[in-house]
């Protein structure tokens, strides 16, 4: 948008951008587009600043609800505040990851969540105690939580509402540059997280997905 | 803005609502988006972040606009100081990460560096 040209980085942010576009791309396998923008809004230090206590939260995420769980509720604190990057690439990477241990898709189709979020909220709530059923019953608990929280219809009352009120606001604070992937394919956003390397692991969950899709459809 | 009726939106609308939105943000306006559809809080930040408007935020119910339309804080602030809040920060950081336990090994190391300094200023003065 012209109207809004931003200026000039300095060289020091240049290569700032540089150094993490060259760790991400050796950490994740992939560059992810938002770095620059996250730099003008924030500043660098700022920035890391933020990824640094985002990193943390998904620690204690991880540690408290396990790694698939972990990852699912910050996909959903990216849905509802209407990330499409957020809520994707953390649910595949979610979905990755009991794919590459136990060989079993997540509950949770991460392509199916840019049209849950045209959906209304109450619509979306109903979509998630449909999906979170069985061994995943303690999830759909977790994810309306997660939502009255966010709306204050609750106050947090315990550590875990703490932990999933600061989930909530630090994705709230990320989100603000990730807003970008507003348009973006949903299949091109990447996993966020270690299993998403593994290109033969992205295949053979996504044609087992597929399969799954199709044999729902018959 | 109430954006609870809002089904749909094209590129087009999008941006001349941040044009307009950059309009509110030079006059220092603040605005609160509802939007009870998740797409459409995201169409709200895309909006203020487009526009470079810190005093927009969106939000699922209006009693959450009202109090923002009355505060002060700008989006980041108030989302800053959220984050910071005490009783959300119970767990401490060296349970979890590795510059944490570094920390916390280093405050152990410097404490019984005082107790031992301590120790040795009571026995000297104890022999004398």
């Amino acid at each position: 948008m012209s109207a809004f040209d931003k200026p000039r980085l300095t060289i020091g942010q240049r290569l700032f951008i540089w150094v993490m576009h060259l760790f991400s791309k050796v950490g994740y396998g992939i560059i992810v587009p938002f770095q620059e923008d996250y730099v003008r809004t924030y500043g660098a230090i700022d920035y890391m600043r933020w990824l640094m206590e985002g990193f943390r939260i998904t620690t204690q995420l991880e540690k408290r609800f396990g790694q698939v769980e972990g990852q699912m509720i910050i996909s959903m604190a990216g849905l509802w505040t209407g990330c499409r990057w957020c809520s994707i690439a953390h649910m595949f990477i979610s979905n990755l990851i009991l794919y590459h241990k136990e060989e079993v898709l997540g509950p949770i189709d991460e392509l199916d969540l840019p049209s849950w979020q045209e959906k209304t909220d109450a619509e979306v709530l109903d979509l998630l105690d449909e999906k979170l059923t069985g061994r995943w019953t303690a999830m759909a608990a977790v994810s309306r939580r997660i939502y009255e929280l966010r709306t204050g219809e609750v106050e947090p009352q315990d550590e875990d509402d703490d932990l999933l009120m600061r989930t909530n606001v630090m994705w709230e604070l990320l989100i603000e540059c990730t807003i970008m992937a507003f348009d973006f394919d949903p299949e091109t956003i990447p996993a966020w997280g270690y299993p998403g390397r593994k290109r033969k692991l992205r295949a053979r969950y996504r044609a087992a997905r597929r399969a799954a899709n199709e044999s729902e459809v018959h | 803005m109430d954006f609870t009726q809002v089904s749909g939106c094209t590129r087009q609308a999008r941006e001349s609502l941040a044009i307009l939105q950059r309009a509110l943000a030079d006059r220092r306006v603040r605005t609160a988006f509802i939007a009870s559809r998740p797409r459409y809080r995201g169409l709200a930040l895309w909006i203020a972040h487009v526009a470079e408007d810190p005093n927009a935020r969106s939000f699922h119910v209006r009693a959450q606009a009202e109090d923002w339309l009355s505060s002060r804080q700008t989006r980041t602030e108030k989302l800053i100081e959220d984050l910071g809040r005490p009783s959300w920060n119970r767990r401490t950081r060296s349970e979890t990460t590795p510059s944490g336990r570094l920390r916390r090994m280093r405050l152990k190391s410097l404490a019984r560096k005082k107790d031992s300094a301590k120790k040795d200023s009571a026995k000297k003065d104890s022999e004398t």
